[in-house]
C-alpha cells in the first residue's frame, strides 16, 4: 500500500533512462511533427494541382496500419539476412552490410523517421481544415497590395494557425510522459541490444510486469504519467497565457 | 416476448421450474488460437451430460494464449462469475496471493466431491502444489519432466552427409538418440560444409535454450538465483557467474560465429518449425518426451531425427506451472468441484474436451488410435486441440494416429524416472523484492537473449551482465529466495 | 511576375508532395505484395519487391476457410459507421455549446472536457465500470461506448472552431428573423463548419476502425464481434506470446504452426486498410476552400 507501488519507477538505475528516453523522443516528436504537418498543410491547401487529393489519400495511409505490421515492414527494411537497404542499396555500393537491430546510434533517427512517416498525414489534417476555413478576403487584399506567395504564408496563414498550434502543442505537452507502446516496443523487435535507447517508461512498465502480473503497480505508472503530464500542461497553458491570453486552453 | 412471457408462466405448471436452478459452473481455460468456432457446441454436449449425470449446467470460457491473462485478471478483480480455471501464465504463486484460489481441502471439500482426482492423481505431484501447506490447485496429467540439451535435425540432412543415425537407437529407446554435445557439434559441422546455403541451427527461443540447455532448477520460477545442483543442494546460486552458463554460451557463440545461425535470430520471429518446414533451417533446439519425434516431424513436415545430450529432468515449478483452481469467490465450491473430478475420471468428458465431437471432429481407425472425421483437417477444424497438456487428464482420452498407443504408460514412466529436483513444489512469493525483480528483469531483457542466441561474445559480455545485475540488486533478491526456500525446506522436512 | 511566383510555388509543392507520397506509399506497396508471396518465399527470401513466387493462397484462405474475416469485416463496418454518426453527433453539440460566448460556467466546463483528457481511472476501474455497473461486456455496446466518451481531444478542436471561424455576427442575424437556437445550429453552424466536421468525423471514424483494444478486453465469449483490427492483433499477438513464454506453457511449437503463415498476417493488414482507403477521396470533398463569409465585413 501506499507509496510502495511507486518504489520501482524512481529507485532503480534505469529510471533516468527510461525518463530521458521518453521526454526527449516526445519532444523531437512535438517539433518535427508540428514542422511537417503545418508545412504539408499550407503546400496541400495552396495547390491546385489534380492530384492533390491522391496526395493527401496517400500520406494518411500509413496511420491506417497498426504497428505490428509496421514492425515487419520496418524489418523488410532493415533485415540483416534478406533487407532491404542490406541487400539492394549497401551491398551493390560496396560498403558493409549493418546490423541494425544491434546497432544502437541509427535508432533515435530510425523511431523519428517511422513516427513522422505514419503521422505526418493525420496531423496535418487538422491545419488543412483550419486554414481552409480561413476568411480568403484577406489573401485576396493583401495580393491586391502585391504581397509574394511567400509574404502571404508567412504573414497571414501562420499567425492565423497559430492559436491551433498552440492548441495542438498544449495537448501534446500533457502526454509528454506517454509514449506509443507499439512504436517502442514492436518497431525495435524488442531487441535486448537497443533497450538504452528504445526502452520508455511504457515499455519498462510492461516488461517488468509481465511475469509480475501486479496491476496495482503499473496502474501507479499510469498515475505517475497523467500527473506528470497535467503539471506541465498547467504550467504551459500559464506561459501561454502571459503571451497570448485568447491562445490559451482554459 | 408473448410465448417467453407465456412460457415462464405456464414453467410452474409444467414441472419446468427446476431448470432455472440448475447450478451452473463456468470453466475458464485458454487456446492458444483463442475460442474455437465449435466452442458452442462442444459446450452443449458437455452440459447435457453434466446435467444428466450430476444437474450441473457447464460453461466453456475459452480465451485466447495472449489475453488470457489480462482477461482472467480483470474477471477475477472484478467479481465476474468464474468458477474453475486454470492458472496458466496468470502464475500460481500470484494467484494464490491475489486471494483468488479456493482451498481444495477446506470442509473437506476435495475428499467428499473430488475423490476420483485423489485418486487419479499421484500423491508427491499433489503435494507439489501446496503453498505453505495448504492446497490451492491441482496438477494435471502430463509431461512434467523434460528432457534436457535436445536437438530435432531433419532426417534428409543427416542422410546427406551420411550419418547413420538409424544404428544409434537402442532397445529402450527407439525414439530418442541419447548423444553427446561434441557428437552434435561435429554433426554441425558436416552439415555446414555439405550444406551452406540453409542455416544449421537456432534455438527454438532464448528462454527456451536456458531452461532446456543447462540441468539448473529455476527454483521460485525465474532465474536469478537458482539451484545448481539441482538433486542435491539447496544453496541457491548465481546462474549467470556459474560455469554452466558460460559453457552454454560458448557453444552457441562458437556455433554462431561458424555461421550456423541466422544473422536475424535475434528479430525474426518466425517459428523455427516453420523455418525448417520452408526448408531454410536444419535443426532447432527442442525438449524431448514421449511422443516428441512424431510431434516434431509433425510440425516440419518431414522426418526428423531427435537427439537428447542432457537427463530427464523435473523441475521445482515443473509440476505447479499450470494447476486447476477454483475461484475464491464461488459461489458453488461444491458444483465447481463435481464438476473438476468429472474432469479428471469420465473418458467421454474428457474425449470432448481434447478432441472434440466424435464423429465430428475425429473418428476411429482401424488400430484404436483417432483421427480427422471425413471432411476434416486441420485447417477447417472446430476444435482445435492442441491444449491437451492443459486438460485435467489426457490419458483417459483417445490416443491420436501417430502416437504409440501406450503412449501414456511411456508419459507415467518418464516422469517418474527423471532426475527430481529436491525443492519440487516450492514456489517464490516475490512481492517484497517486487521492484527489484523489475529491474533485473530489464537488465535479462537487455543481454541475455543475444548471449543465448550467440550473438554476445561469453567473454566481454558475462561480465558485463554480471555487473548490471549485481548493481540491479542480485544479491539481494538472492538472499531473499535462499530464506524462502529453507523455511519451506524445514516446513517440509525436506534436505 | 505573380504568376510566375505562382508557377514556381506549384512546381515546388507538387515535387515536394509527389516526394512524401512516395515515401509513404513504397512500404505500402510491399505490404500489398507480400500478401500475394508464397509463404515458403517469404521464409526463405524476406520479404522483397519482387517475389520470386506469387500465391493468393493468403486470400483464399481468409475469404473461404471457417474463420471469421468476413463476419469481422462486416462488424468493423457496422461499427465505424455507427460510432461515427454517434460521435459526431455528440461532438459537434457540445462544441457549439462550450463555444458560445456567455455560457454559465464555461471556464470550469472547459478545464472538465481537458481533464478527461489527461486522466482516466485506469483499466480495471474502467473495466468493473463497464462489466459490473452498465453490464455491457459482450455485447456490440461495449465496443461502442468507449470511444465515445473518450473525446475531449475532438471536442477541444471543434469548439476552437466555432469559436474562431464562425463570426457570431452571423448567428444574431438568424436570430433576429426569429430561428430557434437548435435550427441556427443545424442550418447555420454546421453546414459553415464542414471543413471540422469532416476532419473530426474522419478522425472518428479511423478510432472506430482501428480500435481493438475495447474488443479486446471485453469480448471473451461472443468471437461473432470481433472486429478486423482485432482479430489481427490477437493472432498477431498469440505469436508474439507464444515465442516468448514457450517455457510455461507446452508445446509451443503445435500452437505457433497452428496460427496462420506471415503472408496471411500480410493480407489481413490489406483487408484492414482498405476500406478507408476507399472512402477517404468521398470525405475529401468537404474540405472545400473558400468559404467566403461575404456579408460580413468591418
Amino acid at each position: 500500500m501506499g507509496f510502495a507501488n511507486f518504489k520501482y519507477l524512481f529507485s532503480t538505475t534505469d529510471a533516468f533512462i527510461i525518463t530521458r528516453n521518453t521526454i526527449c523522443y516526445n519532444v523531437v516528436f512535438i517539433v518535427v511533427n508540428l514542422v511537417m504537418a503545418v508545412a504539408v498543410a499550407i503546400i496541400l491547401s495552396e495547390m491546385t494541382s489534380k492530384w492533390k487529393k491522391f496526395y493527401q489519400s496517400a500520406i494518411l495511409l500509413p496511420y491506417l496500419i497498426s504497428y505490428v505490421i509496421i514492425s515487419y515492414l520496418v524489418f523488410a527494411f532493415l533485415s540483416t539476412e534478406n533487407g532491404f537497404i542490406n541487400n539492394s542499396i549497401l551491398k551493390p555500393l560496396g560498403l558493409d552490410t549493418v546490423s541494425w537491430y544491434t546497432e544502437k546510434k541509427y535508432w533515435p533517427f530510425i523511431l523519428v523517421l517511422v513516427n513522422t512517416w505514419r503521422c505526418v498525414g493525420y496531423n496535418c489534417i487538422i491545419y488543412l481544415s483550419t486554414i481552409l476555413g480561413f476568411d480568403r478576403t484577406y489573401y485576396e487584399a493583401a495580393a491586391i497590395d502585391g504581397a509574394t506567395k511567400w509574404q502571404q504564408i508567412t504573414k497571414i496563414t501562420i499567425p492565423m494557425l497559430r492559436p491551433t498550434m498552440i492548441m495542438l502543442t498544449l495537448m501534446a505537452v500533457g502526454r509528454i510522459f506517454y509514449s506509443d507502446f507499439g512504436l517502442f516496443y514492436q518497431v525495435p523487435r524488442n531487441s535486448g541490444t537497443l533497450l538504452s535507447v528504445t526502452n520508455t517508461i511504457d515499455t519498462y512498465v510492461y516488461r517488468g510486469l509481465l511475469e509480475l502480473g501486479d496491476i496495482s503497480m503499473s496502474a501507479a505508472a499510469g498515475v505517475y504519467q497523467s500527473l506528470v503530464g497535467f503539471v506541465l500542461v498547467l504550467g504551459a497553458n500559464l506561459l501561454v497565457r502571459r503571451i497570448d491570453k485568447d491562445s490559451a486552453l482554459f | 416476448m408473448v410465448t417467453a412471457m407465456a412460457g415462464s408462466m405456464l414453467s410452474p405448471v409444467t414441472g419446468m421450474a427446476a431448470k432455472n436452478s440448475t447450478p451452473k459452473v463456468i470453466v475458464s481455460f485458454m487456446n492458444y488460437t483463442g475460442r474455437p468456432a465449435g466452442a458452442d457446441r462442444i459446450q452443449e454436449l458437455i452440459s447435457a451430460y453434466t446435467e444428466e449425470n450430476f444437474g450441473i449446467s457447464v460453461e466453456l470460457l475459452v480465451l485466447d494464449s495472449a489475453s488470457y491473462n489480462q482477461n482472467m485478471t480483470l474477471m477475477l478483480t472484478s467479481g465476474e462469475q468464474v468458477d474453475v480455471f486454470n492458472a496458466v501464465t496468470l502464475g500460481y504463486t500470484s494467484c494464490v496471493n491475489n486471494d483468488y484460489c479456493l482451498d481444495l481441502e477446506e470442509d473437506d471439500l476435495i475428499a467428499t466431491y473430488g475423490a476420483g482426482i485423489l485418486e487419479t492423481l499421484d500423491e508427491t505431484y499433489i503435494d507439489a502444489c501446496r503453498i505453505d501447506g495448504t492446497l490451492y490447485g491441482l496438477p494435471q496429467m502430463r509431461d512434467m519432466a523434460v528432457g534436457m540439451d535436445c536437438f530435432a535435425i531433419g532426417a534428409e540432412y543427416l542422410d546427406e552427409i551420411g550419418f547413420d543415425y538409424a544404428s544409434m537407437y537402442t532397445e529402450e529407446s527407439s525414439e530418442i538418440i541419447y548423444t553427446d554435445i561434441d557428437t552434435i557439434s561435429d554433426i554441425f559441422a558436416q552439415l555446414h560444409e555439405t550444406i551452406p546455403d540453409k542455416y544449421v541451427f537456432e534455438p527454438s527461443s532464448a528462454a527456451n535454450l536456458l531452461a532446456q540447455g543447462v540441468l539448473v532448477d529455476q527454483v521460485g520460477g525465474d532465474s536469478f538465483g537458482v539451484l545448481l545442483d539441482p538433486e542435491n543442494s539447496l544453496v541457491v546460486e548465481d546462474l549467470y557467474s556459474s560455469d554452466l552458463f558460460y559453457d552454454l554460451c560458448s557453444r552457441v557463440y562458437a556455433w554462431n560465429q561458424a555461421g550456423y545461425i541466422s544473422q536475424d535470430a535475434l528479430t525474426d520471429d518466425t517459428a523455427v518449425t516453420t523455418q525448417v518446414q520452408a526448408g531454410t533451417l536444419m535443426a532447432y533446439s527442442t525438449a524431448g518426451k514421449p511422443g516428441i519425434k512424431q510431434q516434431e516431424s509433425n510440425l516440419c513436415g518431414r522426418e526428423m531425427i531427435i537427439f537428447q545430450c542432457g537427463d530427464d529432468f523435473m523441475k521445482s515449478s515443473g509440476v505447479a506451472s499450470m494447476p486447476w483452481c477454483i475461484n475464491s469467490g464461488t459461489e458453488d465450491p461444491e458444483s465447481a468441484m463435481t464438476i473438476l473430478n468429472a474432469f479428471y475420471t469420465d473418458s467421454y468428458l474428457s474425449n470432448l474436451l481434447c478432441w472434440g465431437e466424435e464423429g465430428t471432429e475425429w473418428q476411429y481407425t482401424d488400430d484404436g488410435h483417432i483421427t480427422y472425421a471425413d471432411g476434416i483437417d486441420a485447417d477447417n477444424t472446430e476444435w482445435y486441440n492442441n491444449v491437451n497438456w492443459e486438460m485435467p487428464n489426457q490419458f483417459i482420452a483417445e490416443i491420436w494416429e501417430g502416437d504409440s498407443l501406450d503412449i501414456w504408460t511411456e508419459m507415467e514412466a518418464f516422469n517418474d524416472e527423471s532426475v527430481k529436483s529436491i525443492a519440487l513444489g516450492y514456489a517464490f512469493d516475490n512481492s517484497d523484492v517486487s521492484s527489484t525483480y523489475t529491474a533485473l528483469t530489464n537488465v535479462y531483457n537487455e543481454y541475455v537473449e543475444s548471449l543465448l542466441l550467440g550473438f554476445s561474445d561469453p567473454d566481454t559480455v558475462i561480465p558485463e551482465l554480471e555487473e548490471k545485475l549485481q548493481a540491479a540488486g542480485l544479491e539481494e533478491y538472492m538472499a531473499a529466495k535462499q530464506a524462502s526456500l529453507d523455511a519451506w525446506a524445514e516446513a517440509n522436512g525436506v534436505g | 511576375m505573380r504568376t510566375h511566383e505562382e508557377k514556381r510555388f506549384q512546381v515546388f509543392g507538387n515535387i515536394v508532395m509527389a516526394i512524401l507520397s512516395a515515401c509513404a506509399l513504397l512500404p505500402m506497396l510491399l505490404l500489398v505484395l507480400s500478401s500475394f508471396t508464397d509463404n515458403d518465399t517469404l521464409v526463405q527470401n524476406g520479404y522483397s519487391f519482387f517475389p520470386a513466387k506469387w500465391s493468393v493462397a493468403a486470400y483464399t484462405y481468409i475469404f473461404t476457410s471457417g474463420n471469421s474475416v468476413v463476419q469481422a469485416y462486416g462488424v468493423s463496418i457496422v461499427l465505424t459507421v455507427v460510432g461515427t454518426a454517434c460521435s459526431l453527433i455528440i461532438t459537434t453539440l457540445l462544441a457549439y455549446a462550450l463555444a458560445k460566448k456567455g455560457l454559465p460556467g464555461k471556464g470550469f466546463l472547459n478545464f472538465y472536457v481537458f481533464f478527461t483528457m489527461l486522466f482516466n481511472g485506469g483499466l480495471v476501474p474502467t473495466y468493473i465500470n463497464y462489466t459490473n455497473t452498465f453490464g455491457i461486456k459482450n455485447s456490440f455496446w461495449a465496443l461502442l461506448v468507449p470511444n465515445l466518451l473518450a473525446n475531449g481531444f475532438n471536442i477541444m478542436l471543434m469548439k476552437s472552431y466555432f469559436a474562431s471561424s464562425i463570426p457570431d455576427e452571423i448567428l444574431e442575424a438568424a436570430f433576429i428573423d426569429g430561428a430557434s437556437e437548435f435550427s441556427v445550429f443545424s442550418r447555420i453552424a454546421v453546414p459553415l463548419a464542414k471543413p471540422i466536421v469532416a476532419t473530426i468525423g474522419l478522425f472518428a471514424g479511423i478510432a472506430y476502425w482501428n480500435d481493438w483494444q475495447n474488443g479486446y478486453i471485453y469480448l471473451t465469449t461472443r468471437t461473432d464481434l470481433y472486429s478486423i483490427q482485432n482479430l489481427l492483433n490477437r493472432m498477431i499477438q498469440n505469436i508474439q506470446f507464444l515465442t516468448q513464454n514457450s517455457t510455461s506453457v507446452g508445446n509451443s511449437n503445435v500452437a505457433l504452426a497452428s496460427i496462420p503463415s506471415v503472408s496471411v498476417r500480410m493480407a489481413m493488414a490489406v483487408v484492414g486498410v482498405l476500406p478507408i482507403v476507399v472512402v477517404y477521396p468521398f470525405i475529401q470533398n468537404n474540405f472545400v476552400k473558400g468559404i467566403t463569409l461575404g456579408g460580413v465585413k468591418g
